[in-house]
This record gives C-alpha cells, sequence and structure tokens, in this order.
C-alpha cells in the first residue's frame, strides 16, 4: 500500500508540470490586453505601454514563462490586472466560501444518495428500487442553473423562507474571521447569530449541489449493492447462518463502496465545475464566480491560478481516495499494488 | 445667445470684483461612466435653466449644515448619526488611485474617502428628503480656500484651506496638493484630460509657499474650464508623506515607480468623510466614517456596500428592506415591480447621458453616408424607448445631449420611415447588406437595442449580426476602434458641448486617443470645436456648436438613441440622498429616518 | 464493473452476430419500462424539434413589441418573451439546435475517443502511456470548466462550444474504449485471428471494434445529455449561440431576469425541455446499460 501511494506520489510532479504548461499555453491565447486593462480606459498609449513592460508583457513567451514558474514556485500567483491585488490573497479570501458549499453540498448529497441506493440495491424491484432510480436519474438531469433560480424564487421571492441569494451570510451577521469558514467561525467564537445566518444561506446553494451529488451517488449506490449481493461470498455467508446485518455490513457494504468511492472523486471534480454556475447564481463569493469573472474580463494570472489550483485539487482527491480505495479493498491492501 | 453671454459676463465680472472663488454656471470636469463600461466625460459652460441665484451658500465654504440649513424648521441632517447603511451593488471597487479610472465601482468607493479641490454645490429639499447637485449648479471650493484667475485665464493661483487632516492623521500640504496634480498629468487616463486643460508637463505646476500653488496653462484657458477639471471627482488630493512612507520610491525621481502605481491602488490614500474598514473582494465591502471629518460629521456611522452581481436580486433585497439603497436595477422591474412597492422610493431624473451606437466609417458599405442616414431611417426610435426605458428618458437628437448648453435638436431629420430608408438605400447603391453589432454579453441594453434594431434592419435587407462579447474583448476592440457598430453610453462631467464634442466627435490624433469610437473625422468639425473649446463669447460658442452638431448629425455617422433618465430607488426611510449629475453615490449625507 | 459486461459479450461470435445482437438490444430495452420512457421523450423532443416550423404559425425570430411577455395562452402555447417572439417556436428550434450541437460533439468524441483508445489498448507500452497521461492531464479538469476556458480562448462562438466540448468529452471515450481494448486483446478469438495472420488495423477493425462498440455507444448516450446540459450552461453564462438565436440556456438566461417581475413562463418552458430531453438520454443510457449488465438487469 505505500509503494502504491508514493508510486501515486511520483506522478504528481508530472502531471503537475503539464498543468502548468497547459494553463500557460491556454491564458495565453486569450484574447484582450491586460496592460489596456490595468492602465484603465482611456489611458494614452506611453501609459499603456508603460504598463505593459512593468508588467514583463513585452517580453517573449519564454522569458514570460520563466518569470511566472519562478514566482509560481514561491506561491505567487501574479496579480489580478483589474484590482492589482494578489491573485494569492484572492484566492485565500474566497477558497473557504468554495469549499464550505462544496462539502457541505457533497455531504448532503451523501447523506441523502447513499441511504437510497443502498435501499434500492438491497430490493430491486421494489417500490423503494423504482423511485429511488427515478429520483437518481431525473436528479441528473437537471440543468443545475435552472433548479438554483426556481429554488431561489419559490423559497425567497414567493415564500419568503429562504434568505436573500447574496452571498455567504445575511448582511450584518456575518462571523468574526477566523478560519474564514463561517459556520466553522460562528461556532469558534460562540455567535450563534452567525451560525444560524450563514446555515440559512449555505441551505439553498447546498441543496442545488446536492442534487448533483445524490443523484449518481444513489445510482452507483444500488447497482453496486445489486452486484455484491448477488455474488457468490454472499450467499454463502447468508446461507452459513450469520445475521442479515453483519453480512450487510462485513461484507455487502464494505464491498459494494468501492464503486462508490470513486464515484465521489469523480463527483468532487464535478463539483468544481458545477460550482461555477452555482455561485454565479447565489452569488456566492468563492472561486467559481471569481473564475468565471477572470475570463469574462480575459485577466490571464487568476485564471491561470485558478486552473492550477482546481487541477491540484483534483490530483490531491484523486490521491486521498487511492488510499481510501487501498483500505477498502482487500486485494490491493495485501497485494501491494494493482492499477 | 445674448442671456448666455450676460450671464457669463456677469459671473465674470462677479468673480473679478469680488474675488471669491465661485463659477458661476458649472464647469465640472469629469469621468462619467455608464453601467458596466466606464466614459470619460466632460467640459460644460453654462445651462439651460435659468435658476439663478443670488444664493452664496455655495460662495461660503463650510459645513453645509449651518447658515440656511438651519434656519429651516426642519432639515435632512439627523440629530443622531445613523449606524449603518446597506448598498447594494453591481460590482466589487476594483482600485482606490484616482487618477486611473476602472470601474464606476472603484470610483464610488474612492470618491467616498477622498475629498476633491472643489465641489459641486448642493442645496437641500427637505419635503423630498434629498439634496441636489445639479450640473448646472455652481462649483465651490471644498479643499481650496480660494483660487485667483491672472492673466486673463494664462495663470491660475490656488489657495489650500488650513486645518485639513488626512485619514491618515498626517495634515494636508501644498506639497500634496502640487504632487498630485502632478502625478495626473503622468498616470492613467489623466494625462488626456489634464491635456484638454492645456497642461502637459509637470513643471506646469509650482508651489509658491506654504499654502499657495500656481498653474500655468499652456495658453489661456477659460475659468469654467479650468475649474471644471479640477472638479473631476476623480482628482482627490493624494495623501504624499503616507505614500512616501509606504513606498521609498515616491520620494524619487525613478519613473515610474515615484508614482507609487501598485500601492495607491491597494490603498485609499486620501482624506473624506470616509475611511475604509475592510474590504472582502467578490463579497462587500464597509466604509467607516470619520467622526472628525472637517466638514461636519457624517450622518451615518457606516456603509456596507455588498456585491449583488444579479440585478434581479438587487431589487428583491431593496423590496424586502434588507437594503437602503441600490445601484443599476432593471428599469422593467423598477416600473413593473418596485414603483408599487410601499416603502420604496423610486425617482428618475432627466440626465445628460448619451446613448448612441456609432458607425463604423472606415467600414463597407458604412463609409457611404447614404446608407448611413437609410439606417438611420430605419431605427425603430419609439420601441425602443418603450422597450428598453420603459418611459424612462427622452430621445437622443443630437450629438450634445438636451441639457447640455448650445443643444439643437432641429437637426435632427429621422424617424422610423422604412420607405425612406429604402429609397436611401437605392440612392446609396445599396441593396442588400450584412452588419455586426458587438454587445457586452453583461450589458442588458445592449442585446436589447441590438435585438430591436435587427427586427427592424431586416425590413430593409440589412442583416445585423450580433456579436457577443467578454468585457475585455470587447474594450480591447473598442480601444482598436474596430467594432463595425457598438452601443455606446457617455456622460459628459464638464457640462460642455465642446468638451463633450472634443471626446466625441473630433478626429483623433491616433486610434483610442478620444471616444470618437467610429473613425469620424470630419475637418470642418475639428475646425468648430478647436476654435469654439477655449472662446470666452457665449454667442459665438453656441453658434459654432449648432454648426458642428448639424454636420454630425446630418452625416448620420452615429445611430442617436436615447438619454436614459438617472432612476435612483432607495427605501423611502433613507434621506439625505444626494443627487449627482454624475450619477455616483456619495454617502456622508444619508441617515435613516426612523419617523418615516 | 469490466468483469460483468465481459460475461456477456464473450459468448458473442465476433462477427455475423451484429444484426443478431441488435435484436437481442430492442428485446432488453423493450422489456424495460424506464428506457422505453427514455426513447419516446428524446423521441418526442426530436419529432417537436423537426415538426414545430410546420406546426407553430410562428417565426422563432420574428416578434414585435406588440406581442411582448404574453402568458401561455391559446394563440402562444408556451407564452411570448419580452421581443414578442413566441416561445415555443423557440423551444422547438431550440430542440433543432440544441440535438444538433449534442449529436456532432458526441459522434466527433466517440470517433476520435475510439480512435486513440483503441490504438492506445491494443498497442500498449510507450504509446498507451504517452496517450493516457494526456488523457489523465485532461480528466484532470473539471469538464465544464475546460470547456469554458477553451470557449473563451477560441472567441465566443457556436464552433468553440462545440471543439470545448469534443475536447472535455473525448477521453472519456478513450477511458471506455480502451479498458474494453484491453480486455478484449487477449481474449481467444483475438489470438485466433492474429495465429491466422490478420494485421493489426484488420483484428482492431474486424474483432475488437464491434465488441468495443457497444460500451462506447453506452458512453455516447450518456455523453449526448451532459452535451445538452453543457451547452446549455454555457450559454446560460454567455457563451455561444449569438441572439436571437433560439438555445435553450440562452433562453433560461433571458427568462431568469423576468421571474421578478412575473413572466415565469419564459424560462420555465425551456428549462423543463432542458430536463424532459436529458432524462430521456440518461433513461435510454440506463436502459442500455441494464443490457451489458445482467446482474444488474430487472
Amino acid at each position: 500500500m505505500t509503494r502504491l501511494i508514493l508510486r501515486r506520489l511520483a506522478a504528481v510532479p508530472v502531471v503537475l508540470i503539464v498543468i502548468i504548461l497547459l494553463g500557460f499555453l491556454i491564458t495565453n491565447i486569450l484574447p484582450g490586453n491586460p496592460a489596456e486593462l490595468r492602465a484603465g480606459q482611456y489611458a494614452t498609449t506611453e501609459v499603456i505601454e508603460r504598463t505593459e513592460a512593468s508588467l514583463g508583457l513585452d517580453e517573449p513567451w519564454y522569458t514570460q514563462l520563466r518569470i511566472y514558474t519562478g514566482n509560481l514556485l514561491q506561491g505567487d500567483f501574479g496579480e489580478n490586472s483589474l484590482t492589482g491585488l494578489s491573485v494569492s490573497d484572492d484566492l485565500g479570501a474566497r477558497w473557504p466560501a468554495t469549499v464550505e458549499l462544496t462539502l457541505v453540498g457533497f455531504l448532503l448529497g451523501l447523506a441523502v444518495g447513499l441511504p437510497l441506493g443502498v435501499m434500492a440495491g438491497l430490493r430491486s424491484n421494489g417500490i423503494w428500487d423504482h423511485a429511488g432510480r427515478l429520483v437518481a436519474v431525473v436528479g441528473v438531469s437537471l440543468p443545475v442553473f435552472w433548479v438554483g433560480l426556481l429554488l431561489i424564487y419559490f423559497f425567497y421571492a414567493e415564500l419568503g423562507w429562504a434568505p436573500p441569494p447574496t452571498g455567504r451570510a445575511q448582511i450584518g451577521t456575518e462571523p468574526d474571521d477566523v478560519t474564514g469558514f463561517y459556520l466553522l467561525d460562528s461556532v469558534l467564537t460562540a455567535d450563534p447569530a452567525a451560525f444560524w445566518s450563514s446555515l440559512k444561506s449555505l441551505i439553498l446553494p447546498a441543496i442545488t449541489l446536492a442534487l448533483l451529488v445524490a443523484a449518481p451517488v444513489a445510482r452507483i449506490a444500488r447497482s453496486s449493492v445489486l452486484e455484491v449481493r448477488n455474488q457468490e461470498y454472499v450467499t454463502m455467508a447468508i446461507a452459513s447462518g450469520l445475521p442479515r446485518r453483519v453480512v450487510l455490513r462485513r461484507w455487502i457494504l464494505r464491498n459494494a463502496m468501492l464503486p462508490v468511492v470513486t464515484m465521489m472523486g469523480i463527483l468532487l471534480g464535478y463539483l468544481i465545475g458545477g460550482n461555477i454556475l452555482v455561485e454565479i447564481v447565489f452569488a456566492w463569493p468563492g472561486l467559481g464566480g471569481y473564475a468565471f469573472e477572470s475570463i469574462n474580463n480575459n485577466d490571464f494570472a487568476p485564471v491561470q491560478a485558478f486552473v492550477i489550483v482546481t487541477a491540484l485539487a483534483i490530483l490531491m482527491i484523486s490521491l486521498v481516495l487511492d488510499v481510501i480505495y487501498a483500505w477498502l479493498n482487500p486485494r490491493v491492501r495485501y497485494a501491494g499494488a494493482e492499477d | 445667445m445674448t442671456e448666455d453671454r450676460d450671464r457669463i459676463a456677469r459671473a465674470l465680472e462677479r468673480q473679478a470684483l469680488t474675488r471669491r472663488a465661485f463659477v458661476k454656471r458649472g464647469v465640472a470636469l469629469g469621468v462619467a461612466l455608464p453601467s458596466l463600461g466606464a466614459i470619460l466625460a466632460a467640459c460644460g459652460s453654462d445651462s439651460a435653466t435659468e435658476a439663478a441665484s443670488t444664493s452664496t451658500g455655495g460662495a461660503a465654504p463650510g459645513p453645509v449644515a449651518s447658515s440656511g440649513l438651519s434656519t429651516t424648521p426642519k432639515t435632512l441632517i439627523p440629530s443622531t448619526p445613523t449606524p449603518n447603511i446597506i448598498v447594494v451593488t453591481q460590482t466589487e471597487p476594483d482600485h482606490f488611485d484616482p487618477h486611473s479610472f476602472h470601474s464606476i465601482e472603484g470610483f464610488n468607493a474612492t470618491l467616498n474617502q477622498m475629498d476633491t479641490l472643489v465641489e459641486w454645490q448642493f442645496t437641500e429639499d427637505v419635503d423630498a428628503g434629498i439634496f441636489d447637485a445639479p450640473f448646472t449648479g455652481e462649483i465651490t471650493p471644498l479643499l481650496l480656500e480660494k483660487w485667483e484667475v491672472l492673466e486673463d485665464g494664462g495663470l491660475y493661483r490656488f489657495t489650500i484651506r488650513d486645518g485639513i487632516v488626512f485619514n491618515s492623521g498626517n495634515p494636508m500640504t501644498v506639497d500634496d496638493v502640487v504632487w498630485t496634480l502632478q502625478r495626473g498629468v503622468n498616470i492613467g487616463f489623466m494625462p488626456t484630460l489634464m491635456g484638454l486643460g492645456r497642461i502637459t508637463k509637470e513643471n506646469q505646476i509650482t508651489k509658491v509657499d506654504a499654502r499657495t500653488f500656481e498653474v500655468k496653462p499652456a495658453g489661456k484657458v477659460p475659468e469654467v474650464f479650468m475649474i471644471g477639471l479640477l472638479n473631476m471627482p476623480l482628482s482627490g488630493v493624494l495623501d504624499y508623506e503616507l505614500v512616501k512612507k509606504n513606498v521609498p520610491a515616491a520620494a524619487g525621481t525613478a519613473e515610474p515607480a515615484r508614482w507609487a502605481e501598485d500601492w495607491i491602488r491597494k490603498n485609499p490614500a486620501g482624506g473624506g468623510p470616509y475611511s475604509l474598514k475592510e474590504w472582502q473582494p467578490g463579497n462587500q465591502y464597509v466604509l467607516t466614517a470619520r467622526e472628525d471629518y472637517w466638514k461636519m460629521p457624517p450622518s451615518n456611522s457606516q456603509v456596507t456596500v455588498k456585491v449583488v452581481p444579479n440585478p434581479e436580486d438587487r431589487v428583491l433585497l431593496l423590496e424586502r428592506g434588507d437594503a437602503d439603497l441600490a445601484w443599476g436595477l432593471p428599469r422593467k422591474a423598477v416600473k413593473e415591480r418596485l414603483a408599487d412597492v410601499e416603502g420604496v422610493t423610486v425617482e428618475n431624473y432627466p440626465s445628460v447621458n448619451c446613448v448612441w451606437i456609432p458607425l463604423n466609417v472606415e467600414v463597407k458599405p458604412l463609409d457611404n453616408v447614404k446608407f448611413r442616414q437609410a439606417l438611420s431611417y430605419a431605427v425603430p426610435y419609439q420601441t425602443i424607448i418603450d422597450e428598453v426605458l420603459f418611459g424612462f428618458g427622452q430621445q437622443l437628437k443630437s450629438p450634445v445631449p438636451n441639457g447640455m448648453p448650445s443643444h439643437d435638436p432641429s437637426a435632427f431629420v429621422y424617424s422610423t420611415d422604412l420607405d425612406k430608408a429604402r429609397s436611401l438605400m437605392a440612392e446609396a447603391g445599396v441593396d442588400k447588406a450584412t452588419l455586426d453589432i458587438s454587445v457586452r454579453q453583461l450589458v442588458d441594453d445592449d442585446n436589447q437595442i441590438a435585438i430591436w434594431l435587427q427586427q427592424s434592419f431586416k425590413e430593409i435587407g440589412v442583416e445585423l449580426v450580433i456579436n457577443k462579447q467578454t468585457d475585455s474583448v470587447y474594450q480591447s476592440k473598442l480601444a482598436a476602434r474596430e467594432h463595425t457598430m457598438s452601443v455606446q453610453n457617455w456622460i459628459s462631467w464638464v457640462n460642455d458641448p465642446y468638451y463633450h464634442l472634443t471626446w466625441l466627435a473630433k478626429t483623433e490624433p491616433k486610434k483610442g486617443q478620444g471616444a470618437t469610437f467610429n473613425n469620424y473625422s470630419n475637418p470642418t468639425v475639428d475646425k468648430l470645436i478647436d476654435e469654439g473649446l477655449y472662446e470666452t463669447d457665449a454667442g459665438v460658442r453656441e453658434a459654432k456648436s449648432k454648426e458642428a452638431q448639424k454636420i454630425v448629425v446630418d452625416e448620420a455617422s452615429w445611430l442617436f438613441l436615447f438619454q436614459p433618465d438617472y432612476l435612483v430607488s432607495r427605501r423611502s426611510d433613507l434621506k439625505g440622498f444626494t443627487r449627482y449629475e454624475d450619477e455616483q453615490f456619495r454617502y456622508h449625507l444619508m441617515y435613516k429616518d426612523e419617523e418615516a | 464493473m469490466g468483469t460483468s459486461s465481459e460475461a456477456v459479450l464473450a459468448p458473442a461470435l465476433p462477427t455475423g452476430g451484429f444484426r443478431e445482437r441488435w435484436r437481442r438490444s430492442w428485446w432488453v430495452l423493450s422489456r424495460s419500462r424506464l428506457s422505453l420512457v427514455g426513447l419516446g421523450l428524446v423521441l418526442f423532443v426530436v419529432l417537436f424539434g423537426l415538426l414545430g416550423p410546420l406546426l407553430i404559425p410562428y417565426d422563432p425570430e420574428t416578434g414585435s413589441a406588440a406581442d411582448r411577455e404574453l402568458a401561455p395562452s391559446f394563440s402562444h402555447w408556451f407564452g411570448t418573451d419580452t421581443f414578442g417572439f413566441d416561445i415555443m417556436a423557440r423551444t422547438a428550434a431550440a430542440a433543432r439546435l440544441d440535438l444538433f450541437i449534442a449529436f456532432v460533439v458526441t459522434g466527433l468524441a466517440l470517433i476520435i475517443g475510439s480512435v486513440i483508445g483503441l490504438v492506445s489498448g491494443y498497442a500498449g507500452g510507450r504509446v498507451d502511456e504517452v496517450l493516457m497521461r494526456v488523457v489523465d492531464t485532461v480528466l484532470a479538469f473539471p469538464a465544464f470548466i475546460l470547456a469554458l476556458g477553451i470557449a473563451a480562448a477560441l472567441g465566443n462562438s457556436l464552433r468553440s462550444v462545440i471543439i470545448a466540448l469534443t475536447v472535455a468529452y473525448t477521453p472519456f471515450f478513450v477511458r471506455v474504449v480502451r479498458s474494453e481494448t484491453l480486455a478484449r486483446r487477449g481474449q481467444d478469438f483475438v489470438l485466433a485471428a492474429r495465429c491466422s495472420g490478420a494485421s493489426g488495423p484488420r483484428i482492431l477493425g474486424m474483432h475488437i471494434l464491434p465488441n468495443v462498440a457497444t460500451a462506447a455507444l453506452v458512453q455516447a448516450t450518456l455523453t449526448l445529455g451532459w452535451a445538452i446540459l453543457d451547452t446549455a450552461a454555457l450559454s446560460f453564462i454567455g457563451i455561444g449561440v449569438k441572439p436571437p438565436t433560439a438555445e435553450w440556456g440562452v433562453m433560461v438566461s433571458e427568462g431568469a431576469k423576468l421571474i421578478v417581475t412575473g413572466e415565469w413562463w419564459v424560462s420555465l418552458f425551456p428549462g423543463l425541455f432542458i430536463a424532459i430531453t436529458v432524462l430521456g438520454f440518461n433513461l435510454l443510457g440506463d436502459g442500455l446499460r441494464d443490457m451489458l449488465d445482467p446482474d444488474s438487469r430487472s
């Protein structure tokens, strides 16, 4: 198992270099001139040229790449051309929002999807099964932005149950900044009002994201449980008179979780993409909205940074999942390596 | 015309006699901006309304709350400041450098934290609950104590007010002011503007003594114009000591490091009613009122400006009282929903904001005057005003908008007349044409206007292809003057036809230097503008301006659309809103009236 | 689940069983009510798109101010939008466009992905190593972000969206086809063909491809659904068609602005059609998957 993890880790730098190069390539063919963006409208040609020089844009591409990579190694993602703020700071200010939303949405989705899928798998062809399958397939078919809009319309505009879709907490009730995670911060600072406010603001976007998670999880859990249930070793276990609960826990669930774990990895990556839409619809001040804004401005530094951070996050997630997978899968755990 | 001449004469005479520092009939210069894009604005002289007060209220610098206001039984100054005012806005402030300009929000955040040398005089309207600072009003000293016009406009001497303290605690000195103005000769778009005031070199701005400095333009500049330039809200005075402390290079001579651009864009370095308490990028920023603000304590203690990108969300927030004031709401929702909501006040004021479509005269067949005229007859003027403006505005009938001196709608012959358009097409020898119009993908008005035009142009055999572009693509093509057609808007901050036309209709020395987005070039128009710009005779100014307007309208290099009203939606209990015609929010007089 | 699909496919003869397999597929499909529903939904949307112009007496891109924002009524079943465009006519036009995009994107991704997958899986060794590294890297980006970035870089047009989505989806086909190819490569009928002197391309084309095709087809059905969703999502944030071209995502985003003033129908119908179409493809894909996977079959 250690060998497997080491091997995975060894591949990381290679993928990383490719990602950095790719990010640089993609963003350097973006149209638009960052110097113009930064000098402001109606700036004179001289001012723009001077800005270009100060941003290093008059250098050949390989020099730019060298400067960029050098800065990157020091954790410097460059500057947002529009605001002049450090991209690292921008990302620092925004990632807790995205991670908080993603985690809550993800867990909510798992909490709904997993039991639904397992139930459906255990009693295939029952009412549960059909209901579960329908929910799952409908869930993956809904456009997330549309669902977000409908939720806002009904629960905020019409019913008035939800708070306004304006970010992470109602105005004036934000918790004091400790970690940047509002729920955590309001617990740490013992601020129930802030906790309640943050939770309320989080609910609709989290539900929207959860929909993206619950449906595929339920689907994969169902088919996986179904498959395991029909395996000989399960039949054997049941035949040998073991209690159903034990069989369920030790044989069925444990084995059925393998594909679910794989699916979780794919979903987490997918969520980072799906987040953009949810963040736009709910005005959530996270990375997705930032990326969208930067792409709209063709601001290359933030786009590069976003691409790299996203890819890094996905890489880490898949590493962690590999470990979980290995832990769950005795074949990998004992044999040492398997692809 | 004689009336105008008399007015200017009276004003100049009064100044000459009293040496009192104020300019009659506002000139203001500025950078104006519309929706998302930004616009530079312009200079003005006098205006259509003759409100002409003998009131000297504006002339006497001092606390606004004093004098006239205190004698009325009711004022718009609360006894205790409101703890927090919540404003919802489209985007976050991009940066705080008064000399470079990116977005309205950055500009708005800056001007609440930074006093300028002069300001528009404003008056109080207790019944309406607002203050009013029209372009047609006077300009009064703010950080200045007075100014003197010497050598018939060839030299200006300024005296700064004593005892001003920046937000940092540093006292304001004449060195701060001189450095700020010299910086303006070098940074951002300011050189373009300073150039209009014939100031292109640092050594034209010199310190005389501890409280006095002089500006020597390269040629005479009328007072209205010079003071107008100084009234640019973006020319806030920077705290040079603070800058030097944080950026040692600012004390040196190395270019461009001495202008500390990187630091200033991130750090509001001036003195004004507010200081920046916190800024959470992408979320909100909070302004704290300075209780020791020199002019008067602000009517509120704090302003929270929250970024809510979706305009419809801002409508709902205002409706439910979750926000006190909202930026840029969609007119449809204002009219059909907000206007009927109890507790919300919607006000619209006529504005000199121009919205038009520059026709790129370098693109065939738009180089053909007849064809451009044909298009002008195919614009569904009324439909666009009804469907895009929802009645909040008026038709634009000249490059110089209604409300700006010398506005002349008489040359405007166009109406929606498809037969006329077809016959002009035939005269032009154009049977069919395909044209591109570039629209900013996030700007709703652009898209709507384009579709209505497309529907109508289809009738005369012109296919309009709508290209949605991201802001940056749009802006860089605009800078290169490559758009075939696009929707533009502009508020000239100096309410003067020559300032206005210099930007919008004069041949650009080089593409992108100016705001003549359609590569239009007419030597006669250029000559008229040049002659009128520094002319002091009001009659001549008016006549030449009208002549230029007529040529531009005849040549149809614009599709003239409309002048949208300035639309303000606020909670009814929010009092002390100040209407500035640059359509920016100044927060320090706002408070919430608990009795309302 | 690679093991279980082998179980079904292994008995199939390498050639000649094609029509037989399709007959069997149809039989399985017809036994699965949900897949039939899926097929029905897809056919409904296709017919709605194709017959729309014949049945709806309005042009999707011609409107008038007089007809603006009419609620659904007998003359305008789905109502009209801000420009007086008939929403039903636009929904039908958008059905043609969105399905077209989805089929083109999926078709391109299927072809390119299958070729790369076959080569990679069959050749193995260094070629496989390099190709997989590239695929993994592309897969490291969420498909939507990748598409967003590519479309932004290529310029705002339909062509960019098609290219971007194709790039984003191709790796999924590479993966599926490669793993199926790997599974087939060592099987008896391939070995037999190789022993009898068949060339590499011939083995790939005649023996492996038909066996791999079914798995790729399932992937394609699901990809059609993704393509519809992602095209709409890109348009929703402003990347894709030129106005006033009707496209579901654009229509939802236009309608979103009108919800506050009560015109709910403008965004409701196009949103519903996205959901129906994707649901159709997903149900159908599920059915096809069940067909391959006897263990989970009802």
